[in-house]
Order: C-alpha cells, then sequence, then structure tokens
C-alpha cells in the first residue's frame, strides 16, 4: 500500500505539533518582552543616542539648539590634548594593574593555594574592601595621603623618613599612583579568588609528579599551573584592563582628576566635559571613544587567548 | 604545589608580602574604627593615640547630618527591588532563551550579550537625559528601572544554569501531566537555586556600590543612595574630620558585618560566577 498523503492520525498530529511550536513561541516571547523593552528602553536607546549626539553641538538643556556638526567633535578629540593625556592615564592606569592586581593575586594565590599558614584568614581580609563602596575607600583613603596631616606622611616621619613625604594627592607625579594604589588595595581580593577558584580545579597529581621529578616549585607554577589556568586567567587580565579604562569612582573623590588634570582619566574627563562644561555632543564623542576603546582591547585579547590555546 | 617545599627565602617573602598587605588592608579599618570615637582635634593632632574616652558623638552626629537612616531605607528599597526584579525579568527570559525555540532567538540574544561589552559609563550622558525626558529625574524609580535594564550578565549566566539542568527531566515531569507552573517551581528553580543567589548576590553588590548612575539621576539630598550621600561629606565637612570619619564608619561597618556573617558563601558564589564570567 503506497503512503502517498500521511494518514489523518498524522496529519493531525503534525497540526498540533505546529500548533504546540506556535504556543511555544509566543510564550518566547511573553517571556523575554520585560526584560526586552526594559533592555531596549534603557540600554539600547542611550546607546544609540551617545552615537547620534555625539554628531551634534549641544549645551543638553535646550533641545531647539541641538545642532548637527558632522564630524566635528571627532576632529576635535583627535587634536584634544587633555583627551589623549587622559587616555594615557588610563594605560598607565592599566599597567599598573596588571602587575600589581593581576598578577600580584595570581602569586598571592598560589601562595595561599601552596598553604601557607593562616591561610584563610589571608582570604577573609584580602576580600573583605571589595564589599565596601569605593566612594568610602576612597575617603578613608584621602586621610591616608593627605599632606600635612596624613597618616603616611606621619608615619614616614615618625621612622624616620620625613624626607619622603610627599604632598600625595596635590602632586604631579603622585596624584595617579596615589589613587591606584587605593584601588589596587580595594580589588585585588577579587581577582585573587578568581585564580584561588581556578587553582582548586589544578590536577595536584601532574604538579605530584613533576616534584618527584625535581622540578623546581617555580618552575611548576610556570610550566604546568599557569598554563591550566590559562581561561581564567585571560578572563582576570581582560576584566583589569577593562576596569581600568572604565575608572571613575576612586578617582572622582579622591582628586576629581587633578591637580591640573594629572589624575584625570577618560571618564571623569567626560563627566566634567557632560555636567560642568554643557558639552553634551562632545561628551558623547568621548563616550563613543571609550566604547571602541574597550571592544578593541576585548577582541585583541580574545585573539591572543586563542592563538595562544591553538598553539 | 605545596608551601612547605618553597625555599627558605621564598618562604620568609610570601609570609612578609602576605602579612604586610594584611597590615594594609586592616590597618586602615582599625583606625578608622578606634578615630571614630575620638574628637575632630584628637583625630588630626595625635592620630595614632588610643582614645582617652569613647564618645559616640562622631557616629551620632554623622548619622544625624547626614540622615543615614534615609540613605540606608533608599538604598535598601533600591537594591531589594532591583535585584528582585532582575531576577524575576531575566530568569524569565533566561528560561525562554534555554529552553524553548522561536523565530529570531540567536538575533536576539545576541542583542543581549552583545550589551555585555558597553560599559555604563558610555550610556550614562544619553540615559540622564532620557530620564528628565520622560519626567523621571530625580526619582527612585529611574534608577530601579535602570538596575533592571542591566541585563546581559544576569541572562547569560542564568541560561546557563538552566541548560545545565537535564532536559530529561522536564520531559518526564510532563509525560507525568505536569503543567509549566509545576515543572518551573518542583524542577527547575530547585536545581538552579545556587545561580539565582549567585546572580543575586553580585547584582546586590554592583547596586549597593553604583555611585555613578544616583550621582546623575538625583538631585534632591532625601533621594540619595548611600554613597552619593557619602560623598557629600567630603565637601561639606572637610574641615571637621571627626564627621567625616564618622560617616564612613557608619557606611563601611555594616556591609563588613554581613561579610563577616556571610564570608564563606559570598566568596564561594563570587569566584563561581568569575569562572563561569
Amino acid at each position: 500500500m503506497a503512503l502517498s498523503a500521511p494518514l489523518p492520525v498524522v496529519r493531525a498530529r503534525r497540526a498540533s505539533q505546529k500548533r504546540a511550536a506556535a504556543r511555544t513561541t509566543w510564550q518566547a516571547y511573553a517571556l523575554i518582552a520585560p526584560a526586552g523593552i526594559l533592555y531596549t528602553l534603557f540600554q539600547l536607546v542611550p546607546i544609540v543616542g551617545a552615537f547620534v549626539l555625539s554628531f551634534t553641538s549641544w549645551n543638553g538643556i535646550n533641545l531647539g539648539r541641538i545642532t548637527f556638526t558632522g564630524f566635528d567633535n571627532y576632529v576635535r578629540l583627535v587634536q584634544d590634548e587633555q583627551f589623549w593625556q587622559s587616555a594615557l592615564h588610563n594605560v598607565v592606569f592599566a599597567a599598573l594593574v596588571f602587575v600589581f592586581m593581576t598578577f600580584g593575586s595570581f602569586l598571592i594565590a598560589a601562595i595561599i593555594h601552596a598553604g601557607i599558614r593562616g591561610g584563610a584568614f589571608f582570604r577573609i581580609v584580602f576580600f573583605a574592601p571589595v564589599v565596601i563602596s569605593s566612594v568610602a575607600v576612597a575617603m578613608l583613603a584621602i586621610f591616608f595621603f593627605s599632606p600635612s596631616q596624613g597618616l603616611i606622611n606621619e608615619i614616614l616621619r615618625t621612622i624616620g623618613l620625613g624626607g619622603l613625604a610627599q604632598p600625595w594627592l596635590g602632586s604631579n607625579e603622585w596624584a595617579l599612583p596615589s589613587v591606584a594604589a587605593t584601588y589596587i588595595l580595594q580589588n585585588f581580593g577579587f581577582s585573587m579568588i578568581l585564580f584561588l577558584s581556578a587553582l582548586s580545579q589544578v590536577n595536584d597529581e601532574m604538579c605530584e609528579a613533576a616534584e618527584v621529578d625535581g622540578a623546581s616549585q617555580g618552575r611548576i607554577l610556570w610550566g604546568i599551573v599557569l598554563p591550566s589556568i590559562r581561561p581564567i586567567a585571560s578572563v582576570v587580565v581582560l576584566l583589569g584592563f577593562i576596569n581600568s579604562f572604565r575608572l571613575f569612582d576612586t578617582v572622582y573623590v579622591m582628586t576629581g582628576g587633578g591637580p591640573f588634570h594629572a589624575s584625570d582619566t577618560i571618564v571623569t574627563y567626560l563627566y566634567r566635559t557632560a555636567f560642568g562644561g554643557n558639552q553634551v555632543g562632545y561628551a558623547s564623542a568621548i563616550g563613543v571613544a571609550l566604547f571602541v576603546i574597550l571592544g578593541v582591547i576585548a577582541v585583541v585579547q580574545l585573539r591572543l587567548t586563542r592563538e595562544r590555546g591553538e598553539s | 604545589m605545596k608551601f612547605a617545599r618553597f625555599s627558605l627565602p621564598a618562604r620568609i617573602i610570601s609570609y612578609i608580602w602576605l602579612g604586610g598587605l594584611a597590615v594594609c588592608v586592616l590597618f586602615p579599618i582599625a583606625w578608622l574604627t578606634l578615630s571614630v570615637f575620638k574628637d575632630s582635634n584628637a583625630i588630626v593632632g595625635d592620630p595614632f593615640a588610643f582614645p582617652t574616652h569613647f564618645s559616640l558623638d562622631n557616629i551620632v552626629e554623622a548619622w544625624q547630618q547626614g540622615d543615614f537612616g534615609r540613605l540606608y531605607l533608599n538604598s535598601a528599597l533600591i537594591t531589594i527591588i532591583s535585584v528582585t526584579g532582575i531576577l524575576i525579568i531575566e530568569g524569565a527570559a533566561a528560561y525562554a532563551f534555554a529552553r524553548m525555540k522561536f523565530t529570531g532567538m540567536a538575533i536576539l540574544f545576541a542583542i543581549f550579550v552583545a550589551g555585555q561589552l558597553v560599559p555604563s559609563q558610555v550610556i550614562v550622558l544619553p540615559s540622564a537625559l532620557q530620564v528628565s525626558a520622560l519626567g523621571l529625574s530625580d526619582t527612585l524609580l529611574a534608577l530601579i528601572l535602570q538596575y533592571l535594564s542591566w541585563a546581559p550578565f544576569a541572562i547569560l549566566f542564568l541560561r546557563a544554569a538552566f541548560l545545565a539542568v537535564p532536559r530529561e527531566l522536564e520531559e518526564a515531569a510532563r509525560i507525568d501531566g505536569a503543567g509549566v507552573f509545576t515543572i518551573l517551581t518542583r524542577i527547575v528553580l530547585p536545581m538552579t537555586r545556587s545561580a539565582f543567589a549567585t546572580v543575586g548576590t553580585i547584582y546586590a553588590l554592583w547596586i549597593w556600590n553604583d555611585f555613578l548612575f544616583p550621582l546623575v539621576y538625583l538631585q534632591s539630598s532625601e533621594n540619595f543612595t548611600i554613597p552619593l550621600g557619602l560623598a557629600q561629606f567630603q565637601g561639606s565637612f572637610t574641615t571637621y574630620w571627626g564627621y567625616l570619619v564618622g560617616a564612613i564608619f557608619v557606611s563601611v561597618w555594616p556591609p563588613l558585618l554581613v561579610y563577616g556573617l556571610l564570608n564563606r558563601q559570598l566568596q564561594d558564589r563570587l569566584s563561581f560566577a568569575g569562572s563561569k564570567g
């Protein structure tokens, strides 16, 4: 018997499957709708807004006085020394974060994981500042870095190193490093627990075998442990870079970008341009530039890890 | 690796380094905690001296001047409403992405994921303009709506958690006649509870400590959150250090106490999230 046409039963089942599929589609849309609407309204619209505004000149107050100026803002941005200076500060900051926070917390995690006495205590203490608001930490730091009554200078004088006393936050050379030290001390605990959780998944047998073969602890760290936690290591490195370029709270509270822009970052410059200078169009162009910089960092980082992973 | 097998200099350096760092972290907290009991002159004049008499004036004054009762209420309201909303709204979307097939799924998901790459600092300015255009400037509602739209991380993370629930379990329940609601409440949610707890913890920290959006959205002090209210102290009481110390003290200790109670769970959750993110 040739079954050229589906039996009625089969046809009915297919129709009901189709109906079921249509129903799941509507259910899915209904489930996604609240998230989608909020996300569109308060994330996507502002993103598009930032792009559109970056081609305008506007004081942000009077809608009638908004004028399209083409690429003027971007031409200005390329020539704006203050922007490049701010961006350079972000690069310096990112370098400090990479060495002292990312790499430092890797070593700290390795030491704790290896079983230093008091490891649990160090873990709890190092992570504690992460839960505190960065504003509170920055304000506390001001007490320490303050020039005349600050605790750091006081300590230096007490131990006879008064010559090293600095106006820290008021000095061109030391403002940015002081902010960086505060930021790193607050946040290295987060990188540390990411590394610790990665280390707990490392195959101990390989390390033991290498130890039996007489490999030094340093060789094991470089040759076995680091390669096997590379995925998380690359996430922590990327987070360090991205957060260095998004830096705002700590700088804003501690120095406001000063003295004379010596600790300005892209975001503090953006904030001042927008809300202090009422140059909404230009500030939007700075925001778009930041977006591009972060995108490039993410792509480069992804490429690098992928290439290494393949080789 | 075994710490006992480190060379002697390496062990000594390790202890000095970690011990020194612990001092760097603990000393400011200890200094804050002792100084809060001293008057302004003693804080500045003799910063390392132990307080001679324990006065609660700084704490009480800072609490009243800064209206910290109001600040805590605002921060708590915003955080609780936003985090609860995020878990429900983003959880629902994540479930659809994990379990249902529908037209446009790949594109919609890609759009959500792409948002992860856009830093909030880029959207803060246009979003402030938008909020005032909507007539929502200087309201807690504007902040809550902004936080509810922080979807990418929650959706990515919760979707992964839903995908880890074996499909067979749900299908078996369906064959036994269980409805969507029963399957969700009896099978799916209990199995993804820890992922929800992780997302809730991370967002609570982000929202509680957020400074940028309150700074650009809010103008009147009765709407301020803790970081914003605290930052106001810096400008207004620069000369009166006792108030400043008091304000930092009352903003720092409650979260630290919560951390002290929950530190193990908190660390496990966050590191788990970091390894997935």
